[in-house]
């Protein structure tokens, strides 16, 4: 199921923790993960061309979840982004 | 600007009344002086018609003479008998002026030396007085003091004037007049008065204290919009500094919430993966029990996070600071802090205390936090009826060998399902509630060795009654 065509999925969240735990779930749902710790590294390295979904923290620190995504917009990343909330609303 | 115009406009207001006042003084005292020297002037009329009807013998010389005596201002009388001739042309020119208008005429006029003749004509005789222009003046009945006066008065005739109180003159200022002849045929004198009116006379003294009185009422009003702006504006800050609590308190929240968050996520997600590979076959048991060991570890992260939170918000042992407090002086204290509140919501108070200072031992400040809250509380429930129904009863006894206040309102009370959970943390009935207020008081309470409990108030309204240890006699 995990070839080179599977779908991965980009979790990027700073706190070890939540991100060990979430891409054990994700793979045993058989779904290739591929964590990252820093939003920066994460926008400097990630693979554009490969088909996926991108999972955000909303809360972390250097760059907000949010702050990820404008960046991601404006670079035109079309692939879908899952917003990661504490809260039951968000102040935009 | 408005003050400088209040200024001008009085002071002005003020010279303009005072001026009006010296006129009148001026008029009257000219009308006076008027009807003075007109009376005179009549009486040597009446003087000369005597002499021409009595027609007293020349030999009986002293007759006329005496007359000298009686009038001061007769200098001199004279006669011409029929057929006899006038010393003076200008007498005998007098005397056929006088024949045609039948009555006395002026003759000699010499104003310069204070002189002049009065000649009537008359058969047998006809006769002529000499007149002391000065003395002609009632001096005793004059109403000016001729030395000292501001107003000049002179009598003029045929170009020749005769100043009779020379007055003050010239320079700058407001100018009267008064010009008038003597109600006389024979002596038609013209009376020519005229004041001035200097700035030095201006009434200088009432128009400084009314301008003073102006700057002093418009520093007073600017003063007071002064105090009124501070006190806006201090008002302002404490709302401020309420609202800047408020987002301190909900920064607190939600940084809180994301501590939390994270174990609680992991703890899920771990357990999530767990089961998952529990029913995969075979299981995977070795990352099951790897994942179930990750989420017991982030259940205690989780519990970290709240001790660590506890640790940070939990009051000082309050029991340790507990001195005696005097519960009138505290609640007088904590009502008179909320007596523009109380005022504003138009709340009727009333206060029950023992004649005899009643001590609690108690942290004053816990104590009068306390205090507030329930006051607050009281407040907030009245809002919710209309004025003429709202009612604060605050009550201070000893029971059971405890000092105890009640805050009791007549507001809408407390529903009987809310009233178990009253004093949890984050429970409210108010929309913008933070739920904490009456928990942090039962908190408090308990810390001094007190309790707070709560009851319906008869018969309607809450009662939140504290009692407290009381302090050693």
């Amino acid at each position: 199921m995990s070839g080179t065509l599977s779908p991965v999925v980009h979790l990027v969240d700073d706190d070890a923790a939540v991100r060990s735990s979430l891409a054990l779930l994700i793979g045993t749902v058989g779904l290739r993960v591929q964590p990252w710790g820093e939003p920066q590294a994460f926008l400097d390295g990630f693979d554009r061309q490969t088909i996926g979904v991108i999972v955000l923290d909303v809360r972390m620190p250097g760059m907000s979840g949010l702050a990820l995504l404008e960046a991601l917009v404006a670079q035109g990343v079309d692939q879908p982004v899952v917003m990661l909330t504490g809260h039951g609303t968000v102040e935009t | 600007v408005a003050g400088v115009l209040a200024c001008g406009l009085g002071s002005a207001a003020i010279a303009r009344f005072e001026l009006a006042r010296l006129r009148d003084a001026f008029d009257t005292d000219m009308r006076i002086a008027h009807r003075l020297l007109s009376q005179r002037v009549v009486q040597h009329d009446a003087v000369l018609a005597t002499l021409a009807l009595l027609q007293p013998p020349a030999q009986a010389d002293p007759a006329e003479q005496r007359l000298a005596a009686l009038y001061s201002q007769i200098l001199r009388v004279q006669r011409r008998d029929r057929g006899a001739q006038w010393q003076d042309p200008r007498q005998q020119a007098a005397e056929v002026v006088s024949r045609a208008v039948r009555r006395a005429a002026l003759s000699q006029l010499d104003f310069s030396a204070g002189r002049y003749e009065l000649v009537l004509a008359a058969e047998p005789a006809s006769f002529a007085l000499l007149m002391d222009l000065r003395a002609v003046v009632p001096w005793s009945e004059w109403p000016m003091q001729p030395a000292s006066s501001l107003v000049r008065v002179a009598l003029e005739q045929d170009g020749q004037s005769f100043v009779l109180q020379p007055g003050r003159t010239g320079g700058w200022g407001w100018r009267f007049d008064f010009d008038k002849h003597l109600a006389s045929g024979s002596q038609p004198f013209n009376v020519v008065a005229s004041r001035n009116v200097g700035p030095g006379e201006l009434p200088w003294l009432p128009m400084l204290a009314w301008s003073l009185a102006v700057i002093g009422l418009l520093a007073g009003l600017r003063a007071w919009q002064g105090q009124r702006q501070a006190r806006q504006r201090a008002e302002e800050l404490v709302r401020l500094g309420q609202v800047s609590r408020l987002n301190a308190l909900g920064e607190l929240a939600a940084g809180m919430a994301h501590e939390l968050n994270q174990p609680l996520t992991a703890v899920l997600a771990n357990t999530q993966a767990a089961g998952r590979l529990l029913a995969d076959q075979p299981p995977d048991l070795a990352t099951a029990r790897e994942a179930m060991a990750q989420a017991a570890q982030q259940a205690r992260r989780a519990s970290d996070v709240v001790g660590r939170l506890r640790r940070v918000i939990e009051p000082a042992d309050a029991g340790s600071t507990a001195r005696p407090v005097v519960l009138q002086d505290a609640v007088k204290n904590a009502l008179y802090l909320l007596e523009p509140e109380l005022a504003k919501r138009q709340v009727a108070r009333v206060l029950h205390a023992p004649a005899e200072a009643l001590a609690a031992l108690a942290e004053p400040v816990a104590l009068e936090q306390i205090l507030h809250n329930l006051l607050m509380n009281a407040l907030q429930a009245l809002e919710q009826v209309p004025p003429a129904e709202r009612q604060l009863a605050l009550t201070l006894s000893t029971a059971g060998g405890r000092a105890q206040v009640e805050v009791a309102d007549s507001g809408p009370g407390i529903a009987p399902e809310h009233l178990p959970r009253l004093f949890e943390p984050f429970f409210t009935t108010r929309e913008k509630g933070l739920g904490l207020g009456l928990s942090l008081c039962e908190s408090l309470a308990l810390g001094m060795g007190g309790r707070l409990d709560a009851s319906a108030n008869a018969p309607r309204g809450a009662v939140f009654r504290l009692s407290l240890p009381k302090a050693p006699a």
